[in-house]
């Protein structure tokens, strides 16, 4: 088997002092696995992925992202965040926000170029939404959006995906079609997708990480109801929203 | 129309053309960024350098600019390190700087008869030291803004995502600061630091009714700051009123206008936005 794309040792965090939201997580990560860390909300879910992305650093264990520093590998990844905490006012086109995702490559004065008006156009044509390129985002349904913001990822070309619940905002048909794309992105690239939309996660991803301060990894065809007992520590109310449970006694 | 013949008025007709062109560029930025209050802050915290520069004795837009740059780095600096603290910060500097040029005008001796124009600002009185000033500034923030035009609509639009694709998040929020920290010091001449915060804003958040990307709504702020400034000195002119107000209320009257008129969608289409989830 090849080398995992990433490591995590010993891994624990504390916003503050000795009130850890994130304690001893080991974790693996490999280059076609398409993986959905579910928990309940504050479990350490968007820390943990804060933590790869090299946005926070932890208190104690390593991660090594693609064999780096998690700050270094940031050229390899696309990130789709949350996106509740996006200004739909903000007067930019649905182009200019594909393009911000390789910004980050160019010099100051250096003009977009063909080429990388050539990647925006493949990447929005991948997700199927080129004919709204010249569209202010605030005029798009919660669907299209979303793509807006995988277009803006894939157009880095990553070899890891990250999304950050994804699906909260779009509607039964877009979610459909949502999973159909991410099984298209996983051939060339893994994918981590973070989700309290248990039910649909199960179907679509091959493996599945339960993160509640601790994690315990599974493939997705094993997982049992004692597990998510002991990730949701018996919350009834979240487990019983979405979840029906003759799903997982069938696997 | 013999008041183009005035010297004075010719020179109050070219700085705020001068202004508006800076306000044109800077102000979509605060607007989109929703950092308007900031802008307020640093421009009353301005007050300080103009304070320092009469009990010195040297030009006080000088003083206006360095305040400024100094109060937009140390609230940048301590919103980044002290976050959910930057409110607190944008009140503290706005009341700062307003106490040290207090302090330095009570220590000038003799009678600082053109102080109130520093506060309510006065068109009329832009003499050609203040001319070259503005362009020389307006200069600097044209180079900036073509430069870096993409990396501001980047960490307007999404900070993190910038962040985690390896923009220099921290110092280009700092730089554009700064730029807005230098539009003010021209805006100072026309409304002074009290009112700056209408004008950097007004030209901008009008042309963003009915206009969705930020190189049009640049071009209409600047046409939009334009009119204001020009209307408001006729209109003081006329009715023997100060110039500082009467660009205020033209401003807020045609912004207020546009507001108004997006209520009716005959008179300004505004694109519809599509229900949040469930179409």
């Amino acid at each position: 088997m090849s080398n995992p794309i990433i490591t995590i040792k010993n891994l624990s965090f504390a916003y503050q002092r000795e009130n850890n939201i994130l304690e001893d997580i080991d974790l693996e990560v490999f280059g076609n696995d398409f993986l959905g860390i579910i928990g309940p909300n504050g479990g350490g879910k968007t820390t943990l992925l804060k933590i790869i992305l090299g946005l926070l650093k932890p208190d104690e264990g390593d991660v090594l992202v693609f064999d780096k520093k998690p700050k270094e590998a940031r050229d390899l990844i696309g990130y789709v965040p949350q996106f509740l905490e996006i200004d739909l006012d903000c007067p930019v086109s649905v182009l200019d926000i594909v393009l911000m995702g390789i910004l980050g490559r160019k010099k100051i004065f250096q003009k977009y170029n063909d080429q990388d008006l050539k990647l925006a156009e493949e990447a929005l044509k991948f997700v199927d939404i080129y004919n709204l390129k010249n569209k202010q985002i605030g005029e798009l349904s919660g669907g299209q959006r979303q793509r807006v913001y995988i277009a803006r990822a894939l157009i880095r070309k990553p070899k890891l995906l990250i999304l950050d619940e994804p699906t909260a905002s779009i509607d039964e048909k877009s979610e459909k079609d949502f999973w159909e794309l991410l099984k298209e992105i996983n051939k060339n690239s893994a994918i981590i997708i973070v989700s309290h939309d248990i039910g649909v996660i199960f179907k679509n991803v091959n493996k599945i990480a339960c993160l509640n301060k601790q994690l315990y990894c599974h493939d997705a065809t094993e997982i049992t109801s004692e597990i998510l007992d002991k990730t949701y520590k018996c919350d009834i109310e979240i487990l019983g929203h979405g979840l029906p449970h003759r799903v997982l006694k069938k696997h | 129309m013999e008041i183009l013949t005035y010297n004075f008025f010719q020179n109050a007709f070219l700085i705020g053309i001068l202004a508006s062109i800076a306000c044109g560029i800077i102000g979509p930025f605060v607007v989109a960024k929703r950092i308007s209050f900031l802008g307020g802050s640093i421009a009353h915290s301005s007050f300080g350098g103009i304070g320092l520069a009469y009990f010195l004795g040297f030009n006080p837009l000088i003083g206006a600019a360095v305040f400024s740059i100094l109060s937009a780095l140390g609230i940048g600096a301590v919103s980044k390190k002290f976050k959910n603290r930057e409110d607190a910060t944008i009140g503290a500097m706005w009341s700062l700087g307003m106490a040290i040029g207090l302090v330095f005008i009570y220590l000038t001796p003799g009678y600082s008869a053109d102080l109130f124009s520093y506060l309510f600002g006065n068109i009329l009185m832009t003499s050609s030291a203040d001319i070259i000033l503005a362009v020389i500034l307006n200069i600097i923030i044209i180079t900036s803004v073509f430069a870096f035009y993409r990396w501001f609509t980047a960490i307007i639009f999404d900070e993190e995502f910038a962040e985690v694709t390896n923009i220099a998040v921290f110092p280009i929020y700092l730089f554009l600061l700064c730029l807005v920290a230098l539009t003010i010091v021209i805006l100072i001449r026309i409304v002074g630091v009290i009112l700056v915060i209408a004008l950097l804003t007004l030209p901008a958040a009008t042309a963003q009714t009915f206009n969705k990307t930020f190189p049009r709504i640049i071009l209409w702020s600047i046409l939009f700051g334009c009119l204001f400034t020009t209307a408001g000195i006729f209109l003081s002119y006329h009715l023997n009123l100060p110039s500082g107000p009467m660009i205020i209320f033209t401003a807020v009257f045609v912004y207020a206008g546009f507001l108004v008129g997006n209520l009716f969608p005959v008179i300004a289409r505004k694109p519809q936005r599509p229900k949040q989830s469930r179409d």
